[in-house]
């Protein structure tokens, strides 16, 4: 039976997330009235809105950690005052679409249009694409257990919230902090790491929703939703959804980026969209160093569109002054934290794992472009995706690159659909048929890992017990969370030589290296030796009955310690690693 | 950006006069495209056709031969 406790942790989550969104969006909607730009309907006003609200909220709270005021009850308090906004910002929408439904008598009796086609297999992708969103949410709603996710993502915002804002070691990390991590701070300050989970969870529904906006430039717009779709079913984004890492926040801004300055440079809008276009830029480089590779990419082909129309260069030239300004007012404070980390290497993506990352789907249309016809506009797409991929690997501290090809990537797939749907039934049967099996493959694999995750995301399992049997270093947290005090340090050291554990489930601060000192406890991780126990089991461990605190000392690298909790847990090669927790004996209080 | 397959997009309108031409230059220039009935019936869309069914075969065959290789791990 599923506990009480378990279901309100689940729904606890569910509204911290919620509660990010609105906020996101009262947030963003009076910037988008500011920038006046063209309305284009609902789904123009939300996405834009929740983009726009999502950098205010991220850079407002990179201000609050500046100077040292990251506190729970002041996150709270603003999220509630944005929320409130929103809620007067909902009431004015409701009032306005009221007054819309109000028609004159004439244009009451004309015929209305006839709506657009469907185009073919719209409803098997769209049945697709919510197969795939359903079993990532299950797998958000579990406590993550991602190393990379614990250690890249949530443990500068977990510290951020310890400190009450940046230390100055902080300022020279191993990694620049992003704007991601800014709205991961906010989940954690509101709920936990299963609220920032589900915010990631929500960014790839937000990249869907822009790739349908970006796609109507192009398509009608059964095409474009259809574009959408092929997003989600991407095994990138479907392995992403479940994740609270960075990539899908920089796809979102990069394609927000992509369509404004796509009004720039052939509608020739120069007066509203180049705020747009420099803030989603900037954006984009705050989410991830990456989206400087993009800028560039989206700069070379704005100077090659302006260098051949003489007619509008002056018009061009102004709106990339104005687009240069905007991208350098958001992006100036991550740039400035990027320029700590950059005599540091960082982290590069092979292209093999770019193609995994996009799928086979987007592959297979990506060969097939060449034996369709020429699409007004998708040069361009095409253009900033080559140049950006040839320049992402380059970029100071690329980390993962692949996820702004996935937009344009998609709706280059719906176009080569759309063409290949027009050929022989014969041809276009054994394409469609070939098709369908690789799309249905993707979410068939994601339904079978999110079994393991069902229990505890319906509350039937209690998290603790997810992450004991899961976490390797849970154990432990677990444990010095309960006898721990506030003014106490973690030291880590793994000696195993495989991956590296996360600490992010500790509450007090931790570190990796001895330098700084001041610490309280250790906790050293060794693979235990092959006599002791073959590991058949990921559950070898011990039970928490630690020995008693002094009755087992013992001198070793750290001075005198007292074991506090020693534990078996099997690491992913199924070998054995033994976990012990130490209290340092100078530190008794 | 205009889309040749789009009927209810009209043309932007708010535009000044003189923007108009700069506007058809750059879509006549920098987004050619060809408005031709797709090949259906030509001798050469036959082996278009078939190299495509090939393309589609290999990367379908390739998926689920080397599933390992399409495997995320992170990086």
């Amino acid at each position: 039976m599923p506990s009480f406790e378990a279901i309100c942790d689940v729904l606890g989550s569910l509204a911290a997330a919620a509660a990010i969104g609105i906020s996101a969006f009262g947030l963003g909607r009076p910037a988008l009235r500011r920038l006046s730009l063209p309305h284009d309907g609902p789904l123009f006003v939300g996405v834009w809105s929740m983009a726009l609200g999502l950098v205010i909220g991220g850079s407002l709270l990179l201000v609050l950690a500046a100077v040292g005021c990251v506190h729970s009850s002041v996150i709270v308090g603003l999220t509630l005052a944005a929320c409130f906004w929103s809620l007067v910002e909902f009431t004015c929408i409701y009032l306005g679409a009221t007054v819309g439904r109000i028609v004159d008598p004439l244009s009451a009796i004309e015929p209305s249009r006839a709506p657009s086609p469907r185009p073919r297999g719209t409803a098997l992708v769209t049945l697709l694409a919510a197969l795939v969103l359903l079993p990532s949410l299950v797998v958000a709603l579990a406590p993550t257990t991602s190393p990379e996710a614990l250690s890249a993502s949530l443990e500068l915002p977990k510290e951020l919230l310890l400190d009450h804002g940046f230390s100055t070691s902080r300022l020279i990390g191993p990694a620049p902090p992003s704007l991601v991590q800014m709205w991961y701070l906010w989940a954690l300050a509101l709920n936990g790491p299963v609220a920032a989970a589900l915010v990631h969870w929500g960014l790839g529904v937000l990249l869907a929703l822009a790739t349908v906006l970006l796609a109507r430039d192009f398509l009608p717009s059964g095409y474009a939703w259809l574009a959408g779709c092929l997003v989600l079913l991407c095994p990138g984004v479907q392995h992403q959804l479940s994740l609270p890492l960075a990539d899908l926040g920089l796809a979102l801004f990069c394609a927000l980026a992509m369509a404004a300055v796509g009004r720039i440079v052939v509608y020739l809008e120069v007066a509203r969209w180049p705020v747009a276009a420099g803030v989603m830029l900037g954006a984009a480089v705050a989410a991830m160093p990456a989206g400087l590779a993009f800028a560039g990419a989206l700069g070379i082909v704005f100077a090659w569109v302006a260098a051949a129309q003489r007619e509008s260069r002056r018009e061009l030239s102004q709106a990339a002054r104005t687009l240069l300004l905007a991208f350098l007012v958001t992006a100036a404070p991550w740039l400035f934290f990027l320029g700590f980390s950059l005599n540091q290497p960082g982290p590069t993506q092979s292209v093999r794992s770019v193609v995994t990352h996009l799928g086979p789907l987007l592959l297979l249309a990506l060969g097939m472009l060449p034996a369709t016809r020429r699409l007004r506009g998708l040069s361009l797409l095409i253009g900033v995706s080559a140049v950006f991929f040839v320049l992402a690997p380059y970029s100071p501290w690329p980390g993962r690159w692949w996820s702004p090809l996935v937009p344009p990537a998609g709706i280059v797939a719906v176009w080569v659909w759309r063409e290949t749907a027009e050929r022989p039934r014969a041809v276009s049967g054994i394409i469609s048929m070939a098709a369908a099996i690789l799309a249905l493959a993707v979410p068939v694999v994601r339904w079978t890992t999110a079994g393991g995750y069902l229990a505890v995301a319906t509350g039937w399992q209690h998290r603790d017990d997810f992450l004991l049997a899961r976490e390797p270093t849970y154990r432990a947290a677990r444990m010095l969370n309960r006898i721990g005090h506030s003014s106490d340090r973690l030291l880590y050291q793994d000696s195993t030589g495989g991956c590296v554990a996360s600490t992010f489930y500790f509450n007090c601060p931790t570190a990796r290296q001895v330098g700084g000192g001041g610490f309280t406890y250790v906790l050293v991780a060794e693979a235990a030796e092959s006599a002791s126990g073959a590991a058949t089991d990921r559950r070898l461990s011990t039970p928490d009955s630690s020995p008693p605190a002094g009755s087992n000392n013992e001198v070793g690298p750290f001075g005198e310690v007292i074991p506090i909790l020693e534990y078996r847990f099997a690491d992913d090669n199924n070998r054995p690693i033994r976990y012990r927790l130490l209290r340092l004996a100078k530190s008794r209080r | 950006m205009i889309a040749p397959v789009r009927e209810d997009r009209p043309a932007s309108a708010h535009h000044p006069r003189g923007l108009t031409m700069a506007r058809r230059a750059v879509a006549a220039a920098l987004l050619k495209h060809s408005d031709e009935s797709p090949p259906v019936s030509e001798p050469t869309s036959s082996y278009v056709a078939w190299l495509l069914i090939a393309w589609v075969m290999a990367i379908t065959a390739s998926y689920f031969a080397f599933w390992s290789w399409w495997t995320i791990d992170g990086y």
